[in-house]
């Protein structure tokens, strides 16, 4: 895999809030390639989750240049953007932010649905039981995501995430709220996905010992990246 | 995209607090339909029946009176035939039918076969273009000229009713309908009159009149007979033809204002009875459309205020939403077909409600009046088109309702949103 190729290509990016009053991002350069795991880490407010809502094509309000799958970020539209996030991009979240009205089954839908070519139902209910067996909630399709464990719904969300196989899986804090047995699990859900999917994995982690766990450790403070260090040899190719 | 599915979870679990702005939209309309079938039940239960009667683009010219002590004079601006010449002149008039006065004195004679005794009074004539009156004259009867020494004669409609509501119950004798009374005959002697005497014993004519018809342009107190009739008997009997009024006929009744005006600058009076109807009509719909709009403003009121809210506590959703993909216009959509599902469902409803206590009013008011002869059958009328436009007052409702908060829903920032997750 080339570097051309890199999933995520940021130069310079910018961000500031109130009016340009604080900047939370300053100039930063980032590179995640195909099958790549990165943890961001760093102090609360140092701007990882406003560098993972750049990366996922939530937040256009930036300064510098973006590129993700080969797109440059600044110059899609909105519906470009949403396409880009419905079939390419994963989220997970630490609040998981499911749907608390739908069931397990439907929550998984949820990104099937929102496709223009969405599946029929028979189609989008096999796909998301497929997945859901994946992650080990097989059999738990009916249930409504408030009867589950935080691990559980934490799988739910991660679910919700593949079920488009997507290219890049961006995660913010996903162990912030489980206890390490389940965070550990959570990681190695990523690792397979990262393997077995051809998926990039971002995540921004406040656990050390997860954060161990990826290629790459990249450390932001106060908006910028001061440090970023291979934990293993990587397994395709090394990013700069 | 199958946002079915969303769209059902999302009403299941609003259901409460939809179910009340269903209930405040049904209200609306319930309200509208009622008092729209009970417009509709006076409208074609009385407004209908008289517009024959007084057609709206038909007006009635009489020259214009001025009170002088006790006593009327012709105002300046007599009707006679250059009057009538001119009227045929305004622009927006079709025709002109001049109504003639008798210039002698009649009396009237007869009515053994209805009262058992012989009658005797003075009459009125009036003469008037038969085509005016065409459809007033009885199947098999003519009212053209005078045919085998009878003469057709027409009158009021209200001379009848007048008749079985006063005089037939002041002399004990039985009530007449129209069709008993056309064909009866009774003899007119021309150049007499029992309050007048006889002006001019050279000049007495006997005629015998047979009734061929009721008409509301018929004289009230007397008979109207065809204009050439008149006219003759006039040469006849009396000295001249005078004109007593005469029957414009516009174009449609959008140009009755118009004509009414040019008429009155001519210094002519005009009967303004369809005028009065015409403005009623229009006051009564003004209203309508009023109440209409205030019921439609009320219930997308309510709409709005129940999606606003619902938009704000699912804001992280709507988030969530955009992260995994949906698009501005979907988030939009989500709001437009919920707001749509409830005012089609209140539209609809508020029909079943509305048309329900319409019959149910309608059933108890004609079980309440009394047995008089013109009971009306019904005093509420639903048509097809009144519930329809009534049921789509709801869906209007709530698209008017939705507009904002379904921008709203579109703009849901989610990288703020998930940020404060």
């Amino acid at each position: 895999m080339s570097e051309a190729e890199a999933i995520v290509d940021l130069s310079g990016v910018r961000r500031t809030f109130e009016g340009g009053r604080r900047e939370v991002l300053r100039g930063i350069d980032f590179r995640l390639l195909p099958r790549q795991m990165v943890a961001l880490v760093g102090p609360s407010g140092c701007g990882k989750t406003t560098l993972l809502s750049i990366v996922g094509a939530l937040d256009t309000e930036f300064e510098g240049r973006a590129q993700l799958l080969g797109h440059e970020l600044a110059t899609m539209s909105d519906d470009e953007r949403s396409r880009l996030r419905a079939t390419r991009i994963g989220f997970v979240f630490q609040s998981f932010c499911l749907l608390d009205h739908l069931t397990v089954q439907q929550n998984v839908e949820v990104p099937l649905w929102l496709r223009d070519d969405a599946p029929d139902a028979a189609s989008s209910a096999k796909r998301a039981s497929a997945v859901l067996e994946r992650v080990g909630l097989a059999g738990r399709e009916g249930e409504s995501v408030m009867q589950l464990s935080g691990g559980e719904r934490q799988r739910v969300a991660v679910a919700r995430a593949i079920v488009n196989r997507p290219k890049l899986l961006l995660a913010d804090e996903p162990t912030g709220n489980l206890d390490g047995a389940t965070g550990e699990k959570i990681f190695e859900l990523f690792d397979s996905i990262r393997t077995d999917d051809d998926c990039a994995v971002l995540i921004a982690t406040h656990d050390a010992a997860l954060a161990q766990r990826a290629d790459r450790i990249v450390t932001l403070e106060d908006g910028r990246i001061v440090d970023a260090v291979d934990v293993v040899p990587p397994r395709r190719s090394a990013a700069p | 995209m199958r946002l079915g599915a969303l769209i059902r979870s999302d009403l299941a679990r609003s259901r409460r607090r939809l179910v009340v702005v269903v209930g405040a939209v049904a209200s609306g309309v319930t309200v509208l339909v009622l008092l729209s079938s009970i417009a509709l039940g006076i409208y074609r239960g009385v407004v209908e029946p008289l517009l024959p009667r007084l057609p709206l683009d038909v007006l009635e010219v009489k020259p214009r009176t001025v009170g002088v002590g006790f006593l009327a004079f012709d105002a300046p601006g007599r009707l006679d035939a250059d009057a009538v010449a001119s009227l045929e002149r305004i622009e927006g008039v079709a025709a002109v039918h001049p109504v003639l006065g008798a210039s002698f004195p009649m009396r009237a004679e007869g009515g053994e076969g209805f009262i058992g005794r012989r009658m005797r009074t003075d009459v009125f004539a009036t003469g008037v273009d038969p085509s005016l009156v065409e459809g007033d004259v009885a199947e098999g009867y003519s009212f053209e000229d005078e045919v085998d020494g009878k003469v057709p004669v027409l009158v009021a409609r209200r001379l009848l009713e007048l008749y079985n509501t006063t005089v037939a119950p002041s002399i004990d004798k039985p009530r007449l309908t129209k069709e008993a009374v056309i064909g009866f005959e009774f003899s007119l002697t021309l150049g007499q009159s029992y309050a007048s005497g006889t002006p001019d014993p050279t000049k007495v004519l006997r005629r015998t009149a047979q009734i061929v018809g009721f008409s509301d342009k018929a004289n009230l107190v007397g008979i109207t007979v065809p204009a050439a009739v008149l006219e003759k008997w006039n040469r006849q009997v009396g000295k001249s033809s005078p004109i007593s009024g005469a029957y414009v006929k516009t174009t449609g009744p959008g140009q009755v204002g118009a004509v009414t005006k040019a008429i009155e600058r001519a210094g002519l009076a005009v009967d303004d009875t369809p005028k009065i109807i015409g403005a009623g009509l229009a006051v009564i719909g003004a209203l309508g459309g009023l109440f209409a709009m205030t019921l439609l403003l009320l219930s997308a009121f309510g709409i709005a205020q129940t999606f606003f809210l619902l938009v704000a506590e699912r804001r992280l959703e709507l988030a969530i939403l955009r992260a995994v993909g949906a698009r501005r216009r979907d988030l939009s959509r989500l709001v437009w077909i919920e707001a749509t599902i409830v005012g089609v469902a209140g539209g609809i409803l508020g029909v079943i409600l509305g048309a329900g206590a319409a019959l149910v009013l309608d059933a108890a008011i004609v079980a309440s009046l009394p047995d008089i002869p013109f009971k009306p059958a019904h005093v509420v009328a639903l048509s097809p088109a009144l519930l329809f436009a009534a049921a789509l007052l709801g869906p209007v409702a709530a698209w008017l309702g939705a507009l904002v908060p379904a921008s709203s829903a579109g703009r849901a920032n989610p990288a703020s949103a998930l940020r404060s997750a």
